[in-house]
């Protein structure tokens, strides 16, 4: 990926991707600073993992262009992908493998790939090295994907929902492993989720995919000073969402916060508020 | 590193099934050479061809399939293509492979199959060369072809029944086109390999593969292999019968670009019939045409012979136009097929065309009697004699062929079969015709055409028939049955051995544990050498035994001879007699 030469991680320029007349992603542009945690947010079938795979080369982008570090392509190359770390949303390992195999296979397709680091990051996980992939849980799989995407010691993590369907511990410990990494090794984390928690827990950006479009993305805690409840919608600020205890209003915010009896909104209710939203701002 | 962890991946992989189907592929070589040695067939390297005809494409078709589908059932696929790996890496790695396998699979038949034919036949360097590289670039094509059709997907299926229906369509418009195909390499027989090497064959073939190979990488390759994600999806019930429907069109807009074939053409009673009153003859190709002008001669004399020895129908009779090997006659039944009722007749249109005709009509004769007449002496040489006496013509080339055979007539008559096959299918039918002109010049025209009607009353083969033939054609039927003198024979007899070249003939020798046959400069150029292992309880070929001829070079004197030193294999020489413009054929001859 080359020497940093901005402090964006990744940026997406204008990326378009349909599938046959259904167009998922129109005109995106992702800006992830380097060293972030950018927390990635949408409902189902927003377009989450359509962008990441767009990212990651799996899928080729309709128009707009893509810049991992301080390249910029219309499509990820392989080579660009030696320096990512990613896991996808579904684990398709080959089954018949052991998990010391599939390390040694998938490592020789990397320049800087670590075997002593891989086999730390299984022992950290609790992994069974001599265990074929076909008996894993989902959870270990989940874990040793993360074991995978971590051995090459990439600069850039693209996770695609990496704590959906496994257990709470699973859960924390692979989100204690990003920490760390974030933490120890300065690696800039894409992960997509829905689960508002996370991008609270260990997010420091966050960005909101609605309708095939970036609503807004900035550091988390800037989006709370842009969401208010109020009772009536002034001027200046757009409304979101009404229900019987108010109306989500979003707006700059050194507006929103003064706004009169204006209360604050959890994340999780600004973002129901904007995937909820008949129209984008 | 990359490439074997590919490679190594797909052998772990792919590994157990593709040992499982060496293994089959194997089985079915064993029962190969078992059925060719039980069989006792000229060459044990025909199995070589019957492997790589139909089962080693199979074979190919399962492995290129697995290696391209397998990734994509599993979702295995969507794993691949997120770890640095191009597109085209993993192509190449998986047509290397799969290229390797393939190959070694014919290498090892071929390499397993010449070692086990060494000892019972001899295999000319030259021809396994030969061989080797016909099965290279044969397995070359078919899995080029099998691993960019598998890139296809959902539609793979369709794209081989287009590629069956254009085939088919090709081999129906074009029956004498060039070779288009991958398959021209082993599309012959062993035989006809070693008598004409397909060499026009390879660039199709090479080009058949390397656009298999051209086209994986596209596919793989076009849009970061978009394609592929799209064409291996999950096929919906719309799409199969989208699918469905567009192999139906593929059949009907061939069908519809058919215009000269219309439905049916293959079938010998749709061809073309040449208009006659009791001949039934048909022409695989314009009647207007040069087949269509032999098959007009060989009604006429047909209908003329039928009305005066009773015939009132002729078995039916289709004509096709055939480039003759070298050193065969110029006139062939084709394989009789169960289902057909008429002889298919191979002709080549460069031979003299008197000399055609009576070759034809002479099929038609036996034919009328089927299997009676092969296995007859007494009646074989009626029918072998009636054509060349029944068709006008120059006669000299006839004379002078019937004096190559020294024997006297007596021996001839008694032993007509062996005889003939001896004499080789120029020279007995002008032995039989001196015969038939003996007996006219001693009873009477009228006598040679009851000795035909009572030979041609019989129409086909029943045991009942054949059983009254035999009590008819006893001692001394020709006698009883036109009334002629017993000096008829003498007459025969005279005709024979008259001093004229006689025929080409070899000598063979067992030498350093091979056979050689040997043959003398006699001003005769020997063009081919024709051979056969027999069974230990045939001296010499029976009609329909398969025989093999080796084109040799007219400066040639000698050849090893394919074969053990067990006294099965007999040979004989196949020479142009510029006297008689025929190729004349010597006696057959085995080791002493």
């Amino acid at each position: 990926m080359g020497d940093v030469l901005s402090d964006l991680a990744v940026r997406t320029d204008g990326l378009q991707r349909s599938f046959g007349r259904h167009r998922v992603i129109r005109g995106l542009d992702l800006a992830v600073p380097r060293g972030s945690v950018y927390g990635f947010l949408g409902r189902n079938g927003a377009g989450k993992t359509t962008t990441l795979r767009m990212l990651m080369g799996i899928l080729s982008p309709d128009a707009g262009t893509l810049t991992l570090g301080d390249t910029t392509v219309r499509r990820t190359t392989p080579r660009m992908r030696e320096h990512v770390g990613y896991v996808s949303q579904q684990q398709h390992f080959y089954p018949w493998m052991r998990v010391r195999r599939l390390g040694s296979f998938v490592g020789a397709f990397y320049r800087r790939w670590d075997r002593q680091r891989f086999a730390d990051l299984c022992a950290r996980l609790a992994i069974d090295p001599a265990q074929r992939v076909g008996e894993l849980s989902g959870g270990t799989r989940m874990k040793l994907a993360m074991a995978l995407a971590l051995a090459h010691r990439p600069p850039l993590l693209v996770l695609d929902e990496p704590t959906a369907g496994v257990d709470p511990v699973t859960r924390r410990e692979i989100l204690d492993l990003l920490r760390a990494m974030v933490d120890d090794e300065g690696v800039t984390v894409l992960f997509s989720t829905h689960q508002i928690g996370e991008v609270e827990d260990i997010g420091t950006h966050v960005g909101i995919l609605h309708d095939g479009r970036l609503f807004w993305q900035g550091p988390v805690a800037e989006l709370g000073d842009r969401v208010r409840r109020v009772r009536e919608v002034p001027e200046g600020v757009t409304a979101l969402h009404a229900d019987r205890s108010g109306t989500v209003v979003w707006g700059e915010p050194e507006l929103v916060r003064t706004l009169p009896d204006a209360s604050p909104v959890s994340l999780e209710d600004a973002f129901v508020a904007i995937a909820r939203q008949d129209h984008a701002p | 590193m990359r490439w074997w962890a590919l490679v190594a991946k797909e052998v772990q992989q792919h590994g157990a099934a593709v040992l499982g189907a060496l293994v089959l592929l194997a089985s079915v070589q064993v029962v190969a050479w078992g059925i060719s040695l039980f069989e006792n067939q000229l060459t044990l390297m025909n199995t070589v061809f019957e492997l790589a005809v139909f089962p080693l494409p199979v074979f190919v078709f399962f492995l290129a399939g697995r290696l391209v589908v397998h990734d994509h059932a599993r979702g295995t696929h969507e794993f691949l293509v997120a770890l640095p790996i191009a597109p085209a890496h993993r192509v190449l790695a998986r047509f290397g492979l799969g290229l390797a396998v393939v190959l070694a699979a014919g290498l090892a038949s071929l390499v397993v199959t010449a070692l086990l034919a060494s000892r019972r036949e001899g295999l000319p360097a030259a021809w396994l060369l030969q061989l080797f590289a016909q099965q290279m670039l044969h397995l070359w094509g078919w899995f080029g072809v099998a691993f960019g059709v598998a890139h296809f997907g959902r539609y793979r299926w369709l794209v081989w029944w287009t590629l069956m229906v254009a085939a088919v369509a090709y081999g129906t418009h074009a029956p004498d086109g060039p070779p288009v195909w991958w398959v021209g390499m082993m599309a012959e027989s062993v035989d006809a390999t070693r008598l004409h090497a397909p060499w026009a064959a390879v660039l199709p073939v090479v080009m058949w593969g390397a656009a298999g190979l051209g086209l994986s990488l596209l596919l793989s390759m076009w849009r970061g292999g978009m394609l592929l994600e799209d064409w291996f999806r999950p096929v919906t019930a719309y799409q199969r019968a989208t699918l469905l429907g567009a192999g139906v069109a593929v059949m009907i807009g061939f069908d519809a670009l058919d215009p000269l074939a219309p439905a049916g053409r293959n079938t010998w009673a749709e061809l073309p019939a040449i208009p006659a009153e009791r001949a039934d003859l048909r022409v695989a190709g314009s009647a207007d045409g040069p087949l269509g002008k032999l098959g007009v001669a060989v009604a006429a004399e047909l209908d003329a012979l039928g009305a005066e020895v009773g015939v009132e129908r002729w078995p039916p009779i289709v004509l096709v136009r055939d480039r003759r090997p070298v050193g065969r006659p110029p006139v062939r039944p084709a394989p009789p097929d169960d289902d057909e009722l008429a002889r298919v007749v191979r002709v080549d249109l460069s031979a003299p065309h008197g000399d055609l005709v009576r070759r034809v009509v002479r099929e038609a004769l036996l034919h009328r009697l089927g299997d009676l007449a092969v296995w007859d002496d007494e009646t074989r040489w009626v029918l072998d004699g009636a054509a060349p006496w029944w068709v006008e013509g120059d006669t000299t080339s006839l004379e002078v062929l019937a004096a190559r055979h020294e024997g006297n007539a007596e021996g001839a008559l008694s032993d007509w079969l062996v005889t003939s096959a001896d004499l080789g299918p120029d020279v007995a039918p002008a032995v039989a015709w001196a015969g038939l002109v003996a007996l006219e010049a001693s009873a009477g025209r009228d006598a040679v055409l009851q000795l035909l009607r009572e030979v041609l009353a019989f129409e086909s083969a029943t045991p009942i028939d054949g059983m009254r033939l035999r009590w008819m054609t006893r001692d001394g039927w020709v006698i009883r049955a036109t009334g002629a003198p017993a000096s008829w024979v003498d007459g025969w007899s005279e005709r024979l051995g008259g001093g004229a070249d006689a025929l080409p003939e070899a000598t063979v020798a067992a030498e350093g544990g091979q056979l050689v046959a040997r043959w003398s400069a006699d001003g005769r150029s020997p063009t081919a050498v024709e051979w056969a292992v027999l069974d230990s309880s045939l001296l010499r070929p029976a009609p329909g035994l398969p025989t093999e001829i080796v084109p040799i070079e007219s400066s040639r004197r000698q050849v090893a001879l394919p074969g053990d030193t067990h006294g099965r294999v007999v040979v004989r020489v196949v020479a142009w007699d510029a006297t008689v413009g025929a190729l004349v054929t010597g006696p057959w001859v085995g080791p002493p």
